[in-house]
């Protein structure tokens, strides 16, 4: 392994002492996306209501009759487009939300700071100050996202006819698995190296100077000579899949009947969305660990200016 | 770690991935190399002692695969009777595979080279003849010219016209070249189906002493329409192939030196005789019991398909015996289902043959309990009934066998399967056939033809699907559970007795229903097979007022009276009223349940034959209504159902259920996207 940064070892431990340390922080983001959700819920259920609030048989197709799934889908194509797009809406709303949240994430884990009010004024410091360089981080990394998409599509592409005619889920999974492989690496690579330019952009961008250009450059350079940081999201992206499969598996076949299965489900699901949402905070805080140990570019840099939350 | 540390260490893990994916690879994959199949012993089967149908067209064919070219040549004598009442001066044949001749063909221009999500390549196909002689009469291919838009019928003039009750001989040599398949017929890779494959007679049809030909030109949604004969081939394959065929193997010879084999066969009261050829098909075998006799069942697969195989012969042999016991007893001894491989599936598979079917459904989709495997090989089996042995003009009544066959495929599938989870009963959840079969089906004020529609006329194959299958088999159900489905079920098995090896038509059908229900069903039949779109219950109001005695003045002069509040109270009970609305064609007789906001339901029925188009109810109950359900049985599937429920107050429950969970998606795309 390379000297110039984190062990594995450390950035896992990074992880769990960061959890251990910001759980307010971690809940406090989480909440974000809690109250987003349940906009997106509520606005969902509003439009669902206005349409079969006074069919019985909805409720019937919403409790497990598949069949009737075929003519509500078919009759209302485009009340069921429009809630697609409303739940792309909200993703997208949060990718907005998450040039703030991820870096005032990143100024705590780097920072440290001690109390309430301190990693308050670290977050949103942070936040408000790395806000417009992530944005242009995300669309400099934009192309990154064709290539995957072409490899998938080649991927995917190159395997067709195996898929088509796949004979059992097994048989699926694995040319599935096959074509969609090298797209799903450059995947991760491009959204390892997204991680580490983000946090090297929060963390060194009044410091040292780091440009998004030169954040994301570096971040190439980095991520691709030490390939344990790829092991280490990695294993992170598994895990959340991992409570992602087990949520299914284990909701499969339940259906949602009666008011009080629903909250206890909505609670149970959101109970996932934390740990999922922990798993990730966990991957942000080694990441900044190991940039933390990263050589720092040669570049001088200029006066600091703003908060200083070193 | 030094940097050449570094290098090898990457490409160690580069090398282990490509290692690991070419283990991959291999594990998701087999190879597989052809071999010479042992040669087949005649089948120990007994046919029918006496013909079970006219047998006025009879074929005596000599055929020789060459596999590597997909040509076929063939020798092919057919003895023909004049079961007319008038002379015959020319007999007309279809030449089938000229469909596949070039796009200017009406099959290719009627499909646009698509069928069933197959689409057709450049390997085009043909069927040539060579020679035609009728008894020792000169060549008269030279004088036989084609009729029709192209080349699929051609019509041989007779050296002299065929009296009444006389009959012929006629011999063509002819070469049949198979197109790569698409559409039922023809070859992908080393897999032959082979159907519609030899010039085939037309069918008298017309009154005694007015007959004419029914020989239609090939068109994409139509099948076939020929008459029962007797069907003796010898088939001469490689000794690497395996045969399916219609028929009995009645004798099986190779010969070493050409390393070839020759397979003959005979099928007795059939009208038509289609076979398989494949290098690497195996066989599973089962017996059905039909009438106290055994039916030997057979599915040819490819090694890999195996446990769809099984599923194909369970769902057979049920088929067969449950067909046999709902409408006539399957009349041959043998019955036999070609799985196509899975690159053939959606061009070969689903085709009905006399004693021999291509089924489908095999897919990582269909695990055990999601029932479209079984359904594919119940739907071509129940065609060995309606088509086989009732041998309707699928040209132009086409949903007299799949509309009726598909209706039939429900009874028989809620026989094996059960009612409620007939077609799906997979990981807890259950989906009832009819209720599938309801909820695919197009809306039938969308469909611009009548069920009663020539193949060729539909607009385009929707509309032709719609109405021959889907429709037809609602339609078929709901008169089954209007009549109710005992009666129902012995009015069709003495229609099917009567009719078995003839032609029936659609009147032949409506006049067995009626005749055997004993009522006239045509202000029914008529709109429903007749007619444009289908039945459009919904609730169109649903109110109640709490209920007093009437208030206001009454009487006049002296005598006038005002009865107020007080006077006439509120008794605690409520007046109601309900008006249900039918602005669809087709008129059905419903029941209706109307619900009660204490839990109570009374029931009530509308006798809707078209008399109106909407029925009020007034009903006085000590508490008002919650919800009503028009057909609450489903007994009436030729309308949508989800106006036919409705609750008066808006519960919105259901959908936030439905939100909450589409919520939760949304909310991992956000952790996919952002953060």
């Amino acid at each position: 392994m390379t000297t110039d940064s984190a062990s594995l070892a450390g950035m896992l431990r990074a992880g769990r002492h960061a959890l251990a340390r910001y759980t307010g922080t971690l809940l406090a983001v989480f909440s974000a996306q809690l109250v987003l959700t349940l906009m997106v819920i509520f606005a969902m259920a509003g439009v669902l209501a206005s349409a079969f609030a006074t069919r019985p048989l909805f409720d019937r197709a919403v409790d497990g009759d598949l069949a009737l799934w075929i003519p509500l889908l078919r009759d209302h194509r485009a009340l069921f487009s429009a809630l697609g797009w409303m739940g792309v809406g909200a993703a997208l709303l949060w990718l907005v939300l998450s040039w703030f949240l991820g870096a005032g994430l990143i100024g705590v884990f780097a920072d440290r700071p001690d109390g309430r009010a301190a990693t308050a004024r670290a977050f949103g410091a942070n936040g408000a100050s790395a806000f417009l360089p992530l944005l242009r981080l995300a669309v400099l990394s934009a192309p990154a996202y064709v290539v995957v998409a072409l490899a998938l599509q080649l991927g995917l592409g190159a395997v067709s006819s195996r898929l088509e005619y796949a004979l059992s889920l097994r048989s699926l999974l694995c040319w599935a698995a096959l074509g969609a492989a090298p797209g799903a690496l450059l995947l991760h690579l491009f959204w390892t190296i997204g991680d580490f330019a983000r946090a090297e952009l929060v963390m060194r961008r009044d410091s040292h100077g780091v440009t998004v250009l030169a954040a994301y450059a570096r971040a190439i350079s980095y991520v691709t000579r030490n390939p344990r940081t790829l092991v280490h999201a990695g294993f992170g992206w598994l895990l959340i899949a991992a409570v992602s499969t087990g949520y299914v598996l284990a909701s499969f076949g339940q259906p949602m009947v009666g008011g009080n299965s629903a909250i206890t489900l909505l609670i149970v699901r959101e109970g996932v969305a934390l740990v999922r949402l922990a798993i990730r905070a966990a991957m942000i805080a080694g990441q900044v660990e190991a940039t933390r140990e990263r050589p720092c570019p040669v570049v001088a840099a200029p006066p600091r200016r703003g908060l200083d939350t070193a | 770690m030094t940097s050449a540390m570094r290098a090898r260490s990457r490409t160690a893990l580069v090398r282990s991935a490509t290692l690991a994916c070419l283990v991959a690879a291999a594990a998701c994959d087999r190879g597989r190399v052809p071999r010479e199949q042992h040669l087949p012993d005649p089948d120990r089967v007994t046919l029918a002692a006496k013909a079970l149908s006219p047998r006025h067209a009879n074929y005596k064919i000599n055929a020789a695969l060459d596999p590597a070219r997909h040509v076929i040549n063939a020798t092919q004598t057919l003895t023909w009777t004049n079961y007319g009442e008038s002379a015959v001066t020319a007999l007309p044949f279809h030449l089938y595979l000229n469909g596949f001749k070039n796009e200017s063909s009406l099959f290719m221009r009627s499909s646009r080279g698509r069928h069933r999500g197959a689409r057709a390549t450049d390997n085009w196909g043909y069927l040539e003849i060579a020679s035609i002689r009728v008894g020792d009469s000169g060549e008269l291919r030279p004088a036989a010219r084609f009729l029709g838009p192209d080349e699929t019928v051609l019509e041989v003039p007779l050296p002299r016209p065929l009296a009444p009750g006389a009959t012929l001989e006629i011999t063509m040599r002819f070469t049949a070249q198979l197109p790569e398949v698409f559409a039922r017929t023809g070859y992908k890779g080393d897999f032959h189906m082979i159907g519609q494959w030899f010039p085939k007679v037309g069918v008298r049809v017309g009154p005694p002493g007015a007959e004419r030909w029914s020989c239609e030109p090939f068109h994409v949604f139509s099948e076939f329409f020929a008459d029962f004969g007797v069907y003796d081939v010898e088939l001469t394959v490689p000794n690497t192939y395996v045969v399916a065929a219609t028929g009995v193997l009645v004798k099986s010879q190779r010969d070493p030196k050409r390393g070839v084999r020759t397979l003959r066969y005979r099928a007795e009261d059939v009208h038509d005789f289609a076979w398989m050829a494949d290098p690497y098909m195996l066989k599973l075998v089962s017996t059905a019991k039909v009438d106290g006799r055994d039916v030997e069942v057979r599915v040819w697969y490819r090694p890999e398909q195996r446990e769809f195989a099984r599923r194909h012969l369970a769902a057979a042999v049920a088929t067969l015996e449950t067909m046999s016991e709902l409408f006539v007893p399957y009349p041959w001894p043998i019955a036999t289902i070609i799985d196509p491989p899975m690159d053939a599936a959606s061009g070969a598979g689903g085709m009905e043959y006399p004693m021999l079917v291509t089924t489908a459904g095999d897919s990582a989709f269909a695990p055990e309990g999601v029932r479209l495997p079984e359904f594919v090989t119940i739907h071509e089996l129940g065609h060995q009934w309606f088509q086989g042995l009732l041998a309707s003009n699928e040209v132009l009544e086409p949903w007299l066998d799949e509309g009726i066959n598909q209706w039939a495929n429900g009874v028989v599938i809620e026989r094996l399967y059960g009612q409620a989870a007939g077609a799906i009963d997979w990981m807890g959840a259950q989906v009832s056939v009819f209720d599938l079969m309801r909820a695919s089906s197009e809306d039938p004020d969308s469909i611009p033809s009548p069920i009663a529609t020539a193949a060729y006329a539909f607009v385009d194959n929707e509309a032709y699907g719609a109405a021959s299958y889907g429709r037809t088999a609602m339609v078929m159900r709901t008169l089954e559970r209007l009549v109710g489905q005992p009666a129902f079920l012995a009015a069709m098995k003495r229609y099917a007795q009567t009719w078995a090896f003839r032609h029936p038509t659609g009147a032949d059908l409506f006049t067995a229903l009626s005749s055997s229900l004993g009522q006239d069903l045509s202000w029914f039949l008529g709109p429903a097979f007749h007619g444009l779109g289908g039945s459009r219950y919904a609730v169109r109001a649903m109110d109640c007022r709490p209920w007093h005695q009437p208030r206001g003045y009454f009487g006049e002069g002296a005598t006038r009276k005002l009865i107020t509040e007080g006077a006439a109270p509120k008794t605690g009970a409520h007046s109601c009223t309900v008006i249900v609305q039918n602005t669809g064609t087709l008129h059905v007789p419903v029941n209706i349940d109307v619900i009660f906001e204490d839990g109570t339901r009374e029931r009530r029925r509308w006798e809707d034959r078209g008399d109106g188009a909407w029925v009020e109810f007034k009903l006085e109950r000590s508490s008002p209504i919650a919800e009503v359900v028009i057909d609450p049985d489903g007994d009436v599937l030729t309308g949508d159902p989800l106006e036919q429920h409705r609750r008066v107050i808006g519960d919105p429950s259901a959908s936030y259920r439905a939100a909450a969970r589409v919520g939760f998606w949304a909310q991992t795309l956000m952790l996919l996207v952002g953060l």
